[in-house]
């Protein structure tokens, strides 16, 4: 007999509520610490994403659509921009690298992007197996294309027009795969690089004019199929590296005011971005908030109510000796206990749930494994949630804390 | 010894007992007797130090009860008063075994289940140990609650009107379980009660009126 199977005693008296208030306090807190979770693999894997990159260069639009289509190869872009642009941009003294990328094809949704070999290095990418492209139409694909398209070294495929999964096949021009990628968990597993060339040669060998047949569901605005324009004369964006970081002040105004370009930074509207999708992040936490201050009210309730009900048996306790504080511990135990399972149901809850989350959905799944260590911030959550519980029940043990035990107990005799 | 030196009493504004003098021995079973409302449950409760005085002393054991401070008070009631009620028995989230072991734990004595289970054969309820006290009859109840009353080890049993709501057979059966456990333990009795069927048991009895109080031969 002791402190914890009185509490326990008490608990399992009340089981049916006291599973309930468990139950609900564990969704509200696997539902904040799911939220909390992915707040912060977003914006990690949005950072991580962008890390090489100071600035982007593209056609005229909207700066964060330039930035979705260059560098996380979600959103279409924003038209293309003259291959006359590289030399330029290379020649400025405050530039260290400028990697040009080539857009117009995907392979059954993964988007096929020429490039340079330095590409790799911008996105930590490195080969598992393989050589990285030596001549146009060899290709190196990242670990989720190559697992998803069952392609393998020397496996050969033909993209398909547009970004996004559907269009007509460049069925004349068959790609080989000379490299896979490690996984990175970044943008870069959900890639076909290849080199410049190799976009320009599957796309200057077909006319639009004389295939109207074929589909364009994709925004891309195909300027290169303008009158007098080659393929070989555009491309999609530039990446680009400052020297150093003092580069950020004027370049990105230069280009802006002096060109027909756009420069974007992608720390900028990467932050824009994660400040839209946090009002959304924001909301669900609050939701989670709610559920747990909710079950704390509950939680009042339930204590409350199980006090008034069992105070001329709190009364008989002390009458067998119980101190005041020894009843009040007890009430603050199974608050406690309460919390304690709570947290940990809700913690399992929202372990099983990271662990399902790369199959709920390809978008989830790019994202890699979601780790399941408690982060700072969940930690503090539970920490706030228990001290915030056990001051709550302070509320019914002092009400006991303060009853009459001889008016209870004879009030108890006459009835 | 239990001593009661000028002890008054009020609730609410009200006098219940004035300037009451007593003095009880150990080994000494006395009957409390006096109609309902006369201040029967109230003595009792500052014997056991449940209520302070509004004035005078109670001394148990030459402890001075009426000035403890209510933590260090209940902490030697665990130990000193053991208490028996007519109505509320048991604590109805733990079986029976447990409220004698809530008795012993509240006492600071060292768990001993074998000791517990013998005070429950000598009431003749062993065979409910694992029961909870819900599905009990009152008079398994009654029993129960006499050997958890024992369970601490308490030199003082105390009964509130243990026998008031038997019948003939049944409150003869209560007072001589009471007797004897209190006998097999060392404990003194101290009944508070308005039956006067087990007055004559007592050769000690305290009659208890309007804030009077006379022993009676």
């Amino acid at each position: 007999m002791n402190l914890f199977s009185l509490s326990l005693a008490s608990l399992s008296q009340r089981r049916v509520s006291s599973l309930l208030l468990v139950l609900l306090m564990a969704l509200g807190v696997a539902m904040t610490s799911l939220m909390l979770h992915a707040g912060e693999r977003i914006s990690q894997r949005l950072m991580a994403d962008a890390r090489g990159i100071d600035l982007v260069v593209g056609a005229k639009g909207s700066p964060l659509q330039l930035i979705l289509s260059s560098v996380y190869h979600l959103d279409v872009p924003t038209g293309n921009i003259p291959t006359s642009a590289i030399p330029q941009l290379r020649r400025m003294p405050q530039v260290k690298q400028v990697v040009p990328l080539a857009l117009g094809d995907n392979l059954r949704g993964f988007r096929i992007v020429g490039t340079e070999p330095s590409f790799l290095a911008l996105y930590s990418a490195e080969l598992k197996e393989g050589v990285l492209w030596q001549k146009p139409m060899e290709a190196v694909i990242g670990a989720q294309v190559a697992k998803a398209a069952g392609l393998s070294l020397g496996s050969q495929f033909a993209g398909s027009h547009g970004l996004a999964e559907g269009g007509d096949e460049h069925g004349d021009h068959h790609y080989s795969v000379v490299g896979i990628l490690k996984p990175t968990g970044g943008v870069v597993d959900r890639l076909v690089l290849t080199p410049l060339e190799s976009v320009w040669q599957v796309h200057g060998d077909h006319s639009h004019h004389d295939e109207h047949a074929h589909d364009h569901k994709h925004e891309h605005k195909h300027d290169h199929d303008e009158e007098g324009v080659k393929p070989s004369d555009e491309v999609t964006a530039l990446l680009v590296t400052y020297r150093s970081k003092a580069a950020a002040l004027h370049l990105p105004r230069q280009i802006n005011r002096e060109s027909a370009l756009q420069a974007a930074s992608p720390a900028f509207e990467t932050a824009r971005l994660l400040s839209l999708i946090g009002v959304g992040v924001d909301t669900m936490k609050l939701f989670g908030v709610l559920l747990v201050a909710i079950s704390l009210i509950g939680m009042l309730v339930a204590l409350m109510q199980s006090v008034m009900q069992r105070r001329y048996e709190m009364a008989l306790m002390r009458a067998l000796g119980a101190r005041r504080r020894t009843l009040m511990q007890m009430v603050l135990f199974e608050a406690a206990l309460v919390l304690v399972a709570g947290l940990l149901l809700g913690g399992f809850i929202s372990r099983c749930v990271l662990m399902l989350m790369p199959g709920l959905s390809p978008q989830l799944a790019a994202m890699g494994a979601w780790p399941l260590a408690p982060m700072g911030s969940e930690l503090l959550m539970a920490g706030l949630l228990f001290a915030s519980g056990l001051m709550i029940s302070l509320l019914p043990a002092i009400l006991l804390y303060r009853s009459d035990v001889s008016r209870l107990l004879a009030s108890a005799s006459i009835r | 010894m239990i001593e009661l030196r000028d002890v008054s009493y009020r609730a609410g504004g009200k006098l219940i007992l004035s300037h009451v003098n007593l003095t009880i021995r150990p080994g000494e079973h006395t009957l409390v007797l006096g109609a309902s409302g006369c201040g029967k449950t109230t003595l009792l409760h500052l014997m056991a130090g449940l209520l302070t005085p509004a004035s005078g002393e109670v001394r148990v054991q030459n402890e001075l009860v009426s000035s403890m401070l209510t933590d260090a008070c209940d902490a030697w009631r665990a130990r000193n008063i053991g208490m028996v009620f007519q109505t509320l028995h048991l604590v109805p989230m733990l079986d029976v075994l447990g409220n004698l072991r809530l008795a012993s734990y509240l006492a600071g004595l060292k768990a001993d289940d074998a000791r517990l289970m013998d005070l429950l054969q000598r009431v003749g309820v062993s065979d409910q140990a694992r029961a909870m006290p819900a599905s009990l009859s009152h008079g398994q109840a009654q029993r129960v609650a006499i050997a958890r009353a024992l369970a601490s080890g308490a030199p003082w049993l105390l009964a509130d009107e243990p026998t008031s709501a038997l019948d003939d057979a049944n409150a003869s059966a209560v007072m001589n379980l009471l007797e004897s456990a209190a006998k097999h333990s060392g404990a003194t009795l101290i009944i508070a009660t308005h039956d006067q069927r087990i007055a004559s048991r007592f050769s000690k009895r305290i009659e208890l009126g309007q804030m009077s109080l006379k022993e009676v031969a």
